[in-house]
């Protein structure tokens, strides 16, 4: 990265590194301590007859298709297949924020890509899954008096995390500058974070959970071969000092950066949903870019139904000029279509891996110069006009 | 109200029902490559064109969803009408319907010209246009349906069997209403537009609709060794087989007959039953002859004359399938070949077509696709069987116990 | 930035505008609607199509139509794109033949608005009938309702569409009596190059304005709209059939 694109860093990116390298490490650690516990165990496959093919059989459907539950409870069943799958779907969508176009070539990408609107899907199946489980916990007799406060906790969150996902797909936020963000984590070189009040609640709830899930049996992949029993789902803090040490230090890795968010989103304000937009894009060029780059989706929803019902086409709400004025010209001094990787909306949206439609009907090339035959078009018309009044007159 | 029938599942572990499940699967998949290849390449690649806007997909599409109304007859007869031979064959009847339902929906749905864009049919809506209500009609066919099963299925939910009987009957019939409405309600085409539609498609679904259960429980009673139908509801399925398709011959001819009396309708009248070539003959021979009085013939012959009882009807189900899908080819795409008359009585012509008779030949991908249709609706159906107790074990038992139950009930009465 | 944006052919088109509100006679100004001004249902955009000055052997209408949306054939009639065509119409009985152009007729009571599921079809508040393609998914019912044959389905993918008329695969489209000049002060493309071709069979305007040369002509000429029966009301007329 060369020096130019060095930029500041945001107290709030740099607290949110932090704490997204420690719930990482915690989450790495605890789950290794928990592996090896489990393979310390004696006889794990206790319980299963027949041959050891047969039973790898057995476990991978329980993996992947929860067998067990299919035939001991139904509606159990496909509460878990609605979170399971959702959810792999809603980490491929998310896909887009760890890999890059670049390194993975663009078969894996299309993939990425493929998986975004289904990922929008799978939230949903997610979220009912969620709901179903916490239904089951709260209707259910036997199952209520087994929950703990931390089941209800950790259901909660597992419902708060997609619920504020969704509201951040609503309210915009820089794509592109997240997926750089965890890029930076991953490659060392930082890069700052939208302040956005959606996004960092987002963020941190996830950190919260990956910090939470060694010590819960939410996580119970690891522990596939060990009896089911799904009633303690939370887990418990105290009893010994230990567990009350580790409590402490979650607590700063946590509450440090959301104060620290909390602050900064205080200071700079909440980004505002709907700006005024007839402003906004007549000043847009004079504004801070990442204005624009949140709110230009809502911008032009707008802006295409004022040209399509109200038949306004000036120059801010027609599409023309955007591509008109964000022209980039190529090798051949030409302007490039979207087609082309360095097309002004394509960069980013390749990046970010949000397919757009607009240029299937839409030019995404500018209009060439306009034309002195066009002004002769023009002129000629108006004297078309006056004949075509005498021509009627004299019928 | 208790039954002591017992229902069970297919046997996942049958060699013969892979055998059909991935028959079904892989019919499903090339029909979602059919639409892909449409998708990609535009619907140039079919044989739809300006003037036959709806083809082949749609022939087969709006069968399956006639007929799927039409499959919830069994369980409604059973339910709603108190027939208790009906009764054992409530669930396969329930699932059958949803299972063509949603065959049928998924070739509309994957030929649309922005099937990506599914999702806008909910979010945006036009109150005035008769297929988005029918989206609303689908959708809410699916829920009433599940419903109905659920009822029949849970013991608990027994108090709700009947109300859920009877809504799902009546939705069922808004349903038909609605698919016939799609075509009755169009000013356009005189082929069409006629307030008899949507009760001709209520008759004819209910034909097809039998036609398709009756092959499906036939194909299950060879499959899994059982003795599907009993005995008294394959006399009765006969009949009713026989009533249901006289009338929906009986509503065809009407329709065409009033048209025939309409003088601004009989070019079409005359396009459709005399002059085109392929239509005429599909309708007179295919649905007429093949798909509705042959089955008639084949159903009222007393059992064993020509076949065993079971083998003529299901021979009848296959052939009133057969004609069900040449009348509906007939209706939509004849319809639609018969050039638009901008003005009544006079010779039309221009470079777009007007005034000739639009060819249509479908492609590979679009019969692809419409096959497909057949194969999700299976694959559904298959899957459905295998998760959950659909088919009676012990119906007999319970029949005769329904049936003194209804001779007592019969005799109070009197 | 500033230096790439071109001069577009709207600002000239809206130029020329201005230039014709103050060089035609009053009464038939076309230009009555400032740019920033939605569309209102004070002006009902019509056109009238004199059949007795129609040549048999003129396209310019369905050339310029071509011209101005880019619609090229591929060699397949059935699924090529025709926004407007020269239609023969021939009694049998008399033996008496015309020929003149039918595109989207506009109805205040449009068939295809009716039926389209999402309302992709929408008629304007100036009754100009158009596709809102963002929404349209494209199931062609509206090709099924349209007593005219209007509307086409793209069938093939397209590249470099004309930017002020975006199209593509998959969605439905007819004509829209040009929206993009009438919104802009200028008349369709279609009358515009009957004008030239010097025949002069085409008119357009505003129905609504009883000094508009449109209505006078209207109200003192015998004009009729195709399938009246069906009581669509087009806005779209013929004299002399």
């Amino acid at each position: 990265m060369s020096d130019q694109e060095t930029t500041q860093l945001t107290y709030v990116s740099m607290a949110y590194a932090v704490m997204f390298y420690a719930a990482a490490a915690i989450l790495v650690v605890g789950l290794a301590l928990r592996i090896g516990r489990f393979l310390r165990r004696p006889a794990p496959l206790r319980g299963i007859g027949g041959t050891s093919s047969a039973r790898t059989v057995q476990a991978a459907t329980d993996m992947v298709l929860f067998r067990g539950t299919f035939f001991s409870d139904r509606l159990q069943w496909i509460f878990s297949a609605c979170f399971h799958f959702g959810l792999v779907v809603v980490l491929l969508r998310h896909m887009r924020y760890a890999l890059d176009p670049d390194w993975v070539g663009p078969l894996v990408w299309k993939v990425v890509v493929l998986a975004q609107p289904f990922g929008l899907y799978g939230g949903l199946a997610l979220m009912a899954g969620v709901a179903g489980f916490w239904a089951r916990r709260l209707l259910v007799k036997e199952v209520r008096e087994a929950s703990s406060l931390g089941d209800h906790a950790l259901l909660a969150l597992l419902l708060a995390i997609p619920a504020v996902g969704y509201l951040n797909n609503w309210v915009h936020t820089d794509v592109v500058q997240v997926k750089e963000f965890f890029v930076g984590l991953a490659t060392l070189k930082w890069q700052p974070l939208p302040t956005d009040a959606l996004l960092l609640t987002h963020l941190w709830l996830v950190a919260l959970l990956m910090v939470l899930l060694p010590f819960s049996r939410v996580l119970h992949l690891a522990g596939v071969f060990e009896k089911r029993d799904d009633t303690p789902l939370g887990f418990s803090l105290g009893r010994n000092k230990r567990r009350l040490a580790i409590a402490g230090v979650v607590a700063v890795v946590l509450l440090a950066p959301a104060a620290i968010g909390a602050a900064a989103v205080a200071e700079e304000g909440w980004t505002v949903p709907q700006p005024d937009f007839s402003k906004l894009a007549r000043v847009h060029k004079n504004l801070d870019a990442t204005v624009m780059i949140r709110n230009h989706p809502n911008f032009l929803m707008g802006s295409r139904s004022i040209v399509v019902y109200q038949g306004v086409r000036t120059e801010i709400n027609r599409i023309e000029q955007c591509v008109t004025c964000h022209v980039v010209k190529g090798a051949d001094k030409q302007p490039v279509a979207y087609d082309d990787p360095k097309h002004f909306c394509r960069e980013c949206h390749n990046k970010a891996a949000v397919s757009i439609d607009c240029f299937e009907c839409h030019n995404s090339k500018p209009l060439p110069p306009a034309s002195k035959a066009d002004l002769e078009t023009a002129t000629r018309f108006a004297a078309l006009m006056s004949r075509f009044n005498e021509r009627s007159a004299v019928r | 109200m208790t039954t002591p029938i017992t229902y069970h599942t297919i046997d996942g572990r049958n060699a013969g029902t892979w055998v059909v499940l991935i028959g079904f699967i892989l019919l499903s998949a090339l029909g979602g490559l059919a639409a892909l290849y449409m998708e990609h390449n535009g619907h140039w690649v079919t044989g739809m064109t300006n003037h036959v806007v709806w083809g082949l997909p749609h022939v087969f599409a709006l069968f399956l969803i006639v007929s799927s109304t039409g499959a919830l007859n069994v369980a409604s007869i059973g339910s709603v009408f108190e027939k208790a031979p009906y009764r054992p064959f409530g669930r396969l009847s329930g699932l059958t319907a949803l299972a063509l339902q949603a065959g049928g929906l998924a070739i509309l749905v994957l030929d649309l010209g922005r099937s990506d864009r599914m999702v806008t049919f909910v979010t945006y809506y036009n109150f005035s246009s008769i297929f988005s209500m029918n989206v609303i009609l689908y959708s809410g066919f699916f829920g009433f349906v599940i419903f109905y099963l659920w009822t029949m299925m849970d013991q608990r939910m027994g108090h709700m069997y009947r109300p859920a009987a009877l809504f799902a009957f009546i939705w069922r019939l808004i349903l038909t209403t609605g698919s016939g409405s799609i075509f009755g309600f169009m000013i356009s085409r005189s082929a069409y537009h006629s307030t008899l539609v949507a009760p001709m498609f209520i008759a004819l679904s209910m034909s097809f609709g039998v036609a398709m259960y009756c092959l499906v429980m036939l194909w299950l009673n060879a499959s899994t060794g059982r003795r599907y139908p009993s005995p008294e509801l394959l006399r009765r399925l006969r009949i009713l087989l026989a009533i249901l398709v006289g009338v929906s011959l009986y509503m065809v001819l009407v329709h065409h007959v009033t048209n025939l009396y309409v003088a601004e309708r009989r070019d079409v009248e005359r396009f459709l039953l005399v002059d085109s070539g392929i239509y005429a003959p599909l309708l007179w021979i295919g649905f007429g002859l093949l798909g509705s009085l042959i089955p008639i013939f084949l159903v009222l012959s007393p059992a064993g004359s020509i076949g065993s009882a079971k083998a003529t009807l299901g021979l009848a189900s296959a052939l009133v399938v057969l004609g069900g899908n040449c009348f509906m080819y007939v209706f939509i795409v004849g319809g639609e070949a018969f050039p638009l008359e901008l003005f009544p009585g006079k010779i039309l012509s221009s470079a777009a077509g007007d005034g000739a008779i639009a060819s249509y030949v479908p492609s590979l991908p679009e019969i692809v696709l419409a096959i497909g249709g057949y194969g999700v609706a299976g694959l559904l159906l298959v899957v459905g069987l295998w998760a959950f107790p659909m088919l009676p074990s012990s119906f007999a038992a319970a029949e005769q116990k329904a049936e003194a139950e209804a001779k007592v009930r019969a005799t109070a009465a009197h | 930035m500033s230096e790439s944006c071109d001069v577009s052919r709207r600002g000239l088109l809206g130029a020329v505008a201005a230039f014709g509100a103050v060089s035609l006679a009053p009464g038939v100004m076309l230009y009555a609607r400032s740019a920033d001004e939605p569309v209102s249902a004070k002006v009902r955009w019509g056109m009238l199509v004199d059949t007795t000055q129609c040549d048999k052997d003129c396209d310019a209408c369905v050339e310029a139509c071509n011209t101005e949306f880019g619609l090229v054939s591929h060699g397949r009639p059935d699924s090529d794109p025709q926004w407007i065509r020269k239609l023969t119409v021939t009694d049998p009985s008399t033996g008496r033949s015309q020929s003149f152009p039918v595109m989207c007729q506009h109805c205040a009571h449009p068939p295809c608005v009716d039926v389209c599921p999402t309302g992709a079809s929408f008629k304007r508040a100036d009754g100009i009938v158009l596709i809102n393609r963002h929404i349209c998914v494209g199931c062609r019912y509206c090709e099924m309702a349209c007593p005219y044959m209007a509307r086409n389905f793209v069938h093939e993918n397209l590249t470099d569409q004309k930017p002020y008329a975006p199209r593509g695969k998959g969605t439905s489209e007819a004509c829209t009596m040009c929206v993009h000049r009438v919104d802009a002060g200028g008349t369709p493309a279609c009358v515009e190059a009957c004008s030239k071709s010097g025949r002069v069979a085409m008119l357009f305007g505003d129905l609504n304005d009883p000094n508009s040369e449109i209505s006078k002509r209207v109200r003192s000429v015998n004009t009729t709209q195709i399938r009246s029966d069906l009581r669509t009301d087009p806005g779209v007329r013929y004299q002399g059939l």
